[in-house]
C-alpha cells in the first residue's frame, strides 16, 4: 500500500493558493446557480485540495488511469469545490463550471459517474459512498492491486445514515487497511447542529469499537493533515476526523449554518464580501 | 420435459462461466444455502463475498467492485433487494448504469410458507420504472441459462428471478432466448394467456382446461418485463380479442399493468389481470395460494367464463 506524503512549507503555500482560487470558483458558481451547500463545499475545501494535488496517486494526462487512487465524495453535495479542483486539474473546463446546477451541464448537482470520467462514483443520496469504496476495496484485493488506496469523504451529519455503519463493519471485518474515511466534522447539518439533531458523538470510540484506526486532523492544515496522515495503523481501516468549519474563508458564512444552503439571499453584495473575503476583489 | 430448480441452474451455469471470466464474483448476505451462492463460494472462495445480513450495503459494494472492472452476481431474496435496497439499486447502480447483475429468490406466493414480508407481489412495478434496469423473468431453465450468458455480457444492470419451487420445462434445449422477445408457446387466434416466470406452465394447464369452452389459447411467454422496447410484444398478440394475464404478483403494475398501458396507448384489446388483487396474503403451500387467492388455470377458466356469460358472444364477433 502507499505511503503518507510528507509535506514541506512550499507545497502547502501552493496548495494554500490553490484552495483560495477552489473556493473563489465554488461562491461563485454557488451564487450564480442562485443554491447550493456553500458551508459544506468550504469545510472540505482544504481536504479535498490536500487529496488531489499531494496526497492521492492521480495521473494528471490520464484521470482514469487505472492504477489511480480512488476517492468517492459520498457528501456530493460540496460538488463545486470538487469540480473546481477538476477544472485545476485540466480535467473539465474552467468554462464549464458555471453551469453548475443549470440545464444540460456535466456540472450536475451531485456527482453523476461517468458524466465527467474523474469520477470515480456517483452519489447523492447520503450514506452510500463508504460501501462503494468498500467494493473497490475489496475488488482491489482479488486483483492483487495491493498499491491503491480508497478514499471517502463524508459529513459528520451523514454518518446518522444506518448504511455508513453496515460499511464501518464491513471495512472493519474484512481489514481492508487501504480504505481511508474522512469525516468532515463541521458540527452542523442541515437543520442545525449535528449534536442537537441526532448525536453522533463520540465518533472515535464507535468507529474503533468496529476495527478502525482514528485520529484527528485540522481539517485546514495541510501540515497537520499530512502528519496525522503518516500515523495510522497499517493494518486497520483508517477514519480521519478532519475538524473543519462550516463556511470556511467567508466571513459571514463561517460557523453560521444559515449558509448550510445559499439559496436566494446569496446576492451580489454577499458574494463581493465572499470574494473580498477570498482576495479575489479589492 | 422435467422440472428444474432455478436457483441451481443458474449457480451451476455461473460457476462454469466463472472458470473462464475471472471477472465474474459473487456476492451475498447471510443467504448463502438459500439462494445456493455458497455452491460458488466452495470453488471460488477468493471470488464470493458476504456482507452479514446488511443487503444496503452489498448493493453499493457491488456497485464499487463494477467500476474496477468486476462483473458482480448479487445474491439475496427479492423482497430486500427491491424494497430495503431500492435507493442503492437506484442510485448506486441503475443510475450509473454499472454492470451488476442480481439473482434474485423467493418471489411472491412462491415464497409459500415463508409467509408475506417474503412474499414480495411489487418487484415488477418497481423494478420496471427503473431506467437502464432489465428485469427478467425465466420460465425455464433454458431460459434462465441464457439469461445468465446475457447478464455477464450486457454492460447494465440485470435483474433476475428465481423461484423457490421447481419450474416445470416449457421449451425444449433448442429454444434461443433473446432479451425483449417473447415466446409463443401453443398458436391460438383470438384468445391468448400472457404470463410469465412460474406461471407460465400454470398458463398451459389453463389452456387445457379451456378447450372445454371451445377455445384453445395461444400461450405467450413474456420474460422480459423491463428494460426493452416492447415491439415484439405487441406482435405476439396479433388477432387477439382477450388476453388474460397470469403472474405471481400484484395486478398493479406488474405484467398485467405492463399489457394494460400497452393496449390502451397502442391496440385496445380486452384483458383479464389474475394476480394477487389488493391484499397481502398468509403462509401456505403456494399451490394453495394460488387458488385461495384466484391465480390459478381454474381462476383463469372461470374469469373467461364470467366475460362469456356476461357478453356471450364476445369471442365470435
Amino acid at each position: 500500500m502507499r505511503h503518507a506524503k510528507p509535506i514541506d512549507e512550499a507545497k502547502v503555500a501552493e496548495l494554500s493558493e490553490l484552495a483560495r482560487r477552489v473556493r473563489v470558483d465554488s461562491v461563485r458558481m454557488i451564487q450564480h446557480a442562485g443554491s447550493g451547500s456553500p458551508g459544506s463545499t468550504l469545510s472540505i475545501t482544504d481536504v479535498l485540495v490536500w487529496l488531489y494535488f499531494h496526497e492521492m496517486h492521480i495521473d494528471k494526462a490520464d484521470c482514469r488511469w487505472n492504477d489511480r487512487d480512488r476517492l468517492v465524495l459520498s457528501k456530493g453535495q460540496a460538488s463545486p469545490a470538487y469540480y473546481s479542483i477538476f477544472a485545476k486539474l485540466g480535467w473539465v473546463s474552467e468554462d464549464e463550471l458555471m453551469g453548475y446546477r443549470g440545464f444540460e451541464t456535466r456540472m450536475q448537482t451531485h456527482p453523476e459517474y461517468d458524466t465527467i470520467p474523474a469520477i470515480d462514483y456517483t452519489s447523492g443520496s447520503l450514506g452510500m459512498g463508504l460501501s462503494a469504496i468498500n467494493g473497490m476495496a475489496l475488488a482491489a484485493r482479488y486483483q492483487r492491486q495491493d498499491d491503491l488506496r480508497f478514499f471517502c469523504i463524508m459529513g459528520d451529519g451523514e454518518t446518522q445514515e444506518g448504511q455508513v455503519w453496515e460499511a464501518a463493519m464491513t471495512a472493519g471485518h474484512y481489514k481492508l487497511s487501504n480504505v481511508i474515511n474522512v469525516i468532515d466534522r463541521n458540527v452542523f447539518q442541515g437543520d442545525r447542529a449535528c449534536a442537537d439533531v441526532m448525536n453522533q458523538e463520540p465518533y472515535a470510540e464507535k468507529w474503533q469499537s468496529f476495527g478502525w484506526d482514528v485520529k484527528v486532523a485540522d481539517g485546514h492544515s495541510y501540515a497537520d493533515l499530512a502528519a496525522v496522515m503518516a500515523t495510522f495503523d497499517p493494518a486497520k481501516p483508517k477514519l480521519l476526523i478532519a475538524d473543519t468549519v462550516k463556511g470556511k474563508g467567508v466571513s459571514f458564512m463561517e460557523a453560521d449554518n444559515a449558509w448550510h444552503t445559499g439559496g436566494p439571499k446569496f446576492d451580489q453584495a454577499h458574494l463581493k464580501q465572499a470574494l473580498q473575503d477570498l482576495g479575489a476583489v479589492s | 420435459m422435467s422440472k428444474q430448480g432455478l436457483r441451481k441452474v443458474y449457480i451451476e451455469r455461473l460457476i462454469e462461466l466463472a472458470a473462464t471470466d475471472d471477472r465474474i464474483v459473487s456476492l451475498d448476505t447471510d443467504s448463502r444455502e438459500a439462494t445456493m451462492a455458497d455452491k460458488f463460494a466452495a470453488v471460488y472462495p477468493d471470488r464470493a463475498f458476504t456482507f452479514g445480513i446488511a443487503e444496503q450495503d452489498m448493493v453499493s459494494a457491488a456497485g464499487g467492485m463494477a467500476t474496477m472492472g468486476l462483473v458482480p452476481f448479487v445474491n439475496s431474496y427479492s423482497m430486500f433487494i427491491a424494497m430495503r435496497a431500492l435507493d442503492q439499486v437506484r442510485n448506486s447502480i441503475a443510475y450509473p448504469n454499472l454492470n451488476v447483475n442480481f439473482v434474485l429468490s423467493h418471489h411472491g406466493l412462491d415464497a409459500g410458507a415463508d409467509g408475506v414480508t417474503h412474499q414480495l407481489t411489487e418487484d415488477i412495478a418497481i423494478f420496471r420504472s427503473i431506467p437502464n434496469l432489465v428485469y427478467l423473468s425465466p420460465a425455464d431453465a433454458v431460459e434462465m441459462r441464457q439469461m445468465i450468458d446475457f447478464a455477464v455480457v450486457y454492460d447494465g444492470p440485470v435483474v433476475i428471478k428465481s423461484g423457490k419451487t421447481m419450474q416445470q420445462d416449457v421449451h425444449d434445449e433448442s429454444h434461443v432466448w433473446n432479451v425483449g422477445v417473447p415466446s409463443i408457446l401453443r398458436e391460438g387466434e383470438t384468445v391468448a394467456i400472457a404470463a410469465t416466470g412460474i406461471m407460465v406452465a400454470e398458463a398451459l394447464i389453463a389452456r387445457e382446461k379451456l378447450t372445454a369452452l371451445g377455445i384453445d389459447a395461444r400461450i405467450v411467454n413474456v420474460s422480459t418485463l423491463a428494460g426493452v422496447a416492447s415491439g415484439s410484444l405487441l406482435d405476439a398478440f396479433e388477432g387477439c380479442k382477450l388476453v388474460i394475464s397470469m403472474e405471481d404478483h400484484s395486478i398493479n403494475g406488474g405484467l398485467g399493468g405492463l399489457l394494460a398501458e400497452m393496449f390502451s396507448e397502442r391496440r385496445p384489446t380486452r384483458l383479464i389481470r389474475l394476480g394477487l388483487e389488493d391484499t397481502f396474503a398468509e403462509c401456505g403451500p403456494p399451490v394453495d395460494l394460488y387458488r385461495k387467492y384466484e391465480m390459478d388455470s381454474d381462476a383463469a377458466v372461470n374469469r373467461v367464463k364470467g366475460l362469456l356469460d356476461e357478453i356471450p358472444d364476445f369471442l365470435s364477433n
